[in-house]
């Protein structure tokens, strides 16, 4: 049975590796440890029923809980007294294409960005997606293809998903 | 111009320049667990409250609503907006693991070899069994006295310290030619308030006796530079915003 000292050693080994997840969908590293830190309460405090394998049943709590909060959540703006910091010319030509790649994740809609962070972060499969995500494998499917022609990816990568692989 | 996949998985991976998060603490998680517990708590007073309410208004006949899913609603609810931590600005995270132990027999001491470095150190010392005193000691003799196990309560005690002021040379740096942690659980049941009291006697004449225990040993890193994020810093109560002014990741309060 699992138990506190397992959950306590999953948070230690896994928690980069989840904050890294929570950033990919909320884009925002303050958001992602706080919705981190709720997935694993929540996990926490089912424990017991979790399987050998713990990282599915988290990553399905924290998509989830990202997608309600992404409903309730007051997106307005907070007042700031600093401004941001100006993009630097130099290195922003060596980054300009991955750049452009995170700004284009960043506006996927959350459910295609959710299926590619498990797809191409995770790496779960897309049997374990479609639970986590409450749908059908050809779903996840018709997802990650979308986004990633979105995404510009090699198109035969694209078709590949298409025909199932 | 388009990417492959490889070259997505190497984008969502994270570059350095990006930050990387150094994930979240166990007693981070613990206390949203009491906070969780705690709105729980206030959401079944609320619905007994409501209940009693109900039945005293309404007619024998009368229905009153079903399938009130309290907890959905509880377990649903987001943070406050504004993000909140319990480190204070700055503050270093237990990094990446840089030497590990897993032992079978307590009562001994055992060691790990920890090789020259610039950053501080965070040890974690994980113990089975009920509650017993360990002692965790740095390359320069200095030793740290704690306690480890289950209580009565059930409650476990691990322990997770950083290494402040003991074997770590001016600036920060561990000596060039590396250092020694060791650490032993003493065998005694210990169940008393003063754990400093009759130790010395007690590691002395302490045999090996069989018990799961393990010593982890992590290099602390800076967090990740959260630019225009705005926090409440646990050792004024005030609340800051993270204006990244450091550059190297490491944040700096701005103004209140």
């Amino acid at each position: 049975m699992r138990d506190r000292a397992d959950f306590e050693q999953y948070v230690e080994q896994c928690s980069p590796r989840l904050l890294r997840a929570a950033y990919l969908l909320c884009r925002d590293w303050g958001s992602a440890e706080d919705l981190l830190q709720t997935a694993l309460a929540k996990a926490w405090l089912a424990w017991r029923r979790v399987g050998e394998n713990p990282d599915p049943y988290v990553y399905r709590i924290l998509v989830n809980t990202h997608a309600t909060w992404w409903r309730r959540r007051w997106r307005g703006e907070l007042p700031s007294e600093t401004l941001p910091e100006t993009p630097d010319a130099d290195a922003a030509e060596a980054v300009i294409g991955r750049e452009a790649v995170r700004q284009v994740l960043a506006g996927l809609p959350g459910r295609q960005r959710a299926v590619i962070v498990l797809r191409y972060f995770a790496d779960l499969p897309d049997q374990q997606i479609a639970e986590i995500l409450g749908c059908s494998v050809v779903t996840v499917r018709s997802q990650a293809s979308r986004a990633l022609r979105k995404l510009r990816v090699d198109p035969a990568a694209v078709a590949a998903i298409t025909l199932g692989s | 111009m388009t990417i492959t996949e490889s070259e997505l998985r190497e984008i969502l991976n994270g570059d350095e320049d990006e930050g990387r998060g150094g994930g979240v603490t166990v007693a981070d998680v613990h206390r949203r667990v009491r906070a969780i517990r705690r709105r729980r708590w206030a959401a079944g007073g609320a619905v007994a409250a409501a209940l009693a309410a109900a039945v005293a208004l309404t007619t024998p006949g009368g229905g009153v609503a079903d399938d009130l899913d309290v907890w959905t609603g509880v377990m649903a609810r987001p943070s406050p907006t504004v993000p909140t931590m319990s480190r204070p600005p700055g503050d270093l995270y237990p990094g990446n693991v840089i030497a590990k132990g897993g032992y079978t027999i307590g009562g001994t001491r055992e060691e790990l070899r920890i090789g020259p470095g610039g950053k501080p150190l965070h040890v974690t010392l994980r113990c089975s069994g009920p509650m017993r005193r360990a002692v965790v000691w740095m390359g320069d003799g200095s030793s740290q006295l704690h306690q480890c196990g289950t209580g009565p309560d059930g409650h476990t005690t691990n322990i997770y310290r950083r290494l402040e002021g003991v074997g770590v040379v001016p600036g920060g740096n561990r000596p060039a030619e590396g250092q020694v942690v060791s650490a032993v659980v003493l065998p005694r049941e210990f169940q008393g308030d003063d754990v400093f009291e009759g130790w010395q006697e007690e590691l002395a004449a302490a045999r090996p006796f069989p018990l799961e225990w393990s010593l982890t040993v992590r290099e602390m890193i800076p967090p990740v530079c959260r630019d225009n994020i705005r926090q409440l810093d646990p050792r004024t109560g005030k609340m800051v915003q993270l204006d990244c002014a450091g550059k190297g990741g490491t944040p700096s309060a701005g103004s209140p």
